[in-house]
């Protein structure tokens, strides 16, 4: 046996103790299995956790589990943040340089979504959750299976066209993927992980799909790199260009109020 | 260190070659635990330190990565980082210690917090300029991130796992920060593709940060992941 097969041998007898074992079978409460990973069921709710090392270490530690409830937080008197306009991640700045133990992301159901963060804030808040951003081909997994019937009847179609803003997670009843994550095409567009040049265009899919399809004309002149966002918004990415095959570019440093995220891990 | 779900390197990785007849060392090195001290006493040697780059990479692991005989990452303090080192053969050092190559946005959390005033006080900032050559990882006491990674920003730049088309052009990222910012402008014409290059090295000054991207044609290859040079290091995850 030659030193790398019996290595080969070794590391994945490592893994068995050492590491997290895989193929997945479950995951947390807070999460759905899609492929490899464990992705969020629902689009991100931020939370300010005050004292997040002594009194509340136990609420952190529930978020981290992906166990804290609505509950939990209000009795940790954590405060929600980012819903609708509001602008309210401060001290976590949009470079995401100030925000290790402040911000937290959690998947809950029938909560205002937050937007209005750069993707630095996002992987931050997910990252303190002991999460990431999903990858685009991640996110995509999680995606696919959500019906995209173009028009919103306002009721239980994915919030494409019909709110004007973001609906509380999980509202929309037939929004649901295959794998059973809510709302990833609509609400809020979602920041994934994968960095590219900007783009300067929007050719579409062609005959493929009627979604948005940006990831074109890479940009000579963009003071910042662009990272994909997925799966189109409540409004100014809504209508038919939303659907799970949509994709944009926004540069890492911008917010708006129609991008959110969702992490996983 | 743990970063949110993934263990990041603390250090800048240097490369190892391990007599064959060590298995006990590789499994120290495997589990993240072999020091210096156990590398060097266990007749180790290290390969194309970023101060030389000598003695560089064998031909038993060559540019493309295709090894014969294995090399093995290591994430040490107190020894100089290793550079000239394409991405092949970072990939492969890092997979033969049970690791990976970062992605970009693994680096970029794991670089949070790295203060980064812009110059070098040749004590205790990071190693972006002045000096003009690297430092061993980790003799830079403030330049730590928030995460407990050190060497984030300066000494060798280091790869990350992504691919993308090479660039052609730095705009740098405005308002946003005053690092380096070379993703723009795909090339129409480049024979390769391009890979990430994060953190700025110990002679970009400025430029260098916790949001410096390079992906710029330096060389006939450009950056595609054939390159190798001597502020360009690496360090691994899992």
């Amino acid at each position: 046996m030659s030193l790398a097969v019996g290595m080969v041998t070794y590391v994945s007898s490592a893994a068995a103790t050492d590491f997290p074992t895989f193929p997945l079978r479950r995951c947390a409460p807070d999460a759905v299995l899609a492929g490899t990973v464990c992705l969020d069921k629902f689009e991100a709710t931020v939370w300010r956790v005050p004292n997040p090392a002594t009194t509340n270490a136990s609420l952190v530690k529930k978020i981290q589990m992906g166990r804290a409830t609505r509950a939990d937080l209000t009795a940790g008197a954590a405060t929600q943040l980012g819903t609708f306009t509001n602008v309210d991640y401060a001290p976590c700045a949009n470079n995401g340089q100030t925000c290790a133990h402040d911000i937290y992301a959690v998947s809950l159901p029938s909560e205002i979504p937050a937007a209005n963060l750069t993707w630095f804030q996002a992987q931050e808040a997910c990252a303190n959750a002991r999460k990431r951003l999903p990858t685009n081909a991640e996110w995509q997994v999680g995606a696919n299976g959500t019906p995209d019937p173009g028009p919103d009847n306002g009721a239980t179609d994915c919030n494409t066209d019909s709110d004007g803003q973001q609906s509380p997670t999980g509202a929309r009843s037939s929004c649901i993927s295959a794998r059973g994550a809510f709302d990833m095409l609509g609400n809020l567009a979602e920041w994934v992980a994968d960095w590219v040049p900007t783009s300067t265009m929007c050719p579409g899919w062609a005959s493929f799909s009627n979604d948005e399809m940006c990831l074109a004309g890479a940009s000579t002149t963009a003071n910042g790199p662009g990272a994909l966002v997925r799966g189109g918004a409540f409004a100014s990415l809504g209508g038919a260009r939303a659907g799970p095959l949509a994709v944009h570019v926004f540069q890492p440093q911008h917010s708006t109020n129609f991008v959110g995220f969702r992490c996983a891990r | 260190v743990r970063a949110g779900n993934v263990c990041i390197d603390t250090y800048e990785a240097s490369v190892w070659q391990i007599p064959a007849a060590n298995r006990a060392l590789v499994r120290r090195v495997q589990l993240g635990r072999a020091t210096l001290a156990e590398l060097t006493n266990g007749g180790a040697t290290q390969v194309s330190p970023a101060s030389t780059c000598t003695p560089g990479f064998p031909t038993t692991f060559p540019a493309t990565g295709n090894w014969t005989t294995p090399l093995f990452a290591v994430s040490v303090a107190g020894v100089t980082p290793t550079s000239c080192v394409t991405w092949f053969q970072a990939e492969q050092a890092c997979a033969l210690s049970g690791k990976r190559l970062l992605t970009n946005q693994e680096w970029q959390r794991a670089a949070a917090g790295t203060p980064d005033p812009g110059t070098d006080d040749g004590g205790t900032d990071c190693n972006v300029g002045g000096l003009g050559r690297p430092l061993a990882s980790g003799a830079r006491s403030n330049c730590e991130s928030h995460w407990g990674a050190f060497d984030m920003v300066g000494n060798v730049e280091e790869w990350v796992a992504d691919w993308v088309p090479q660039s052609t052009v730095c705009p740098g990222w405005g308002a946003f920060s005053d690092d380096l910012m070379c993703l723009a402008g795909a090339s129409t014409t480049a024979t390769g593709p391009g890979a990430l290059v994060r953190g700025g090295s110990f002679q970009s000054f400025t430029e260098a940060g916790v949001f410096a991207l390079d992906n710029r044609p330096t060389t006939t290859l450009g950056n595609s992941p054939a390159v190798a040079r001597k502020s360009l290091g690496f360090r691994c995850a899992r």
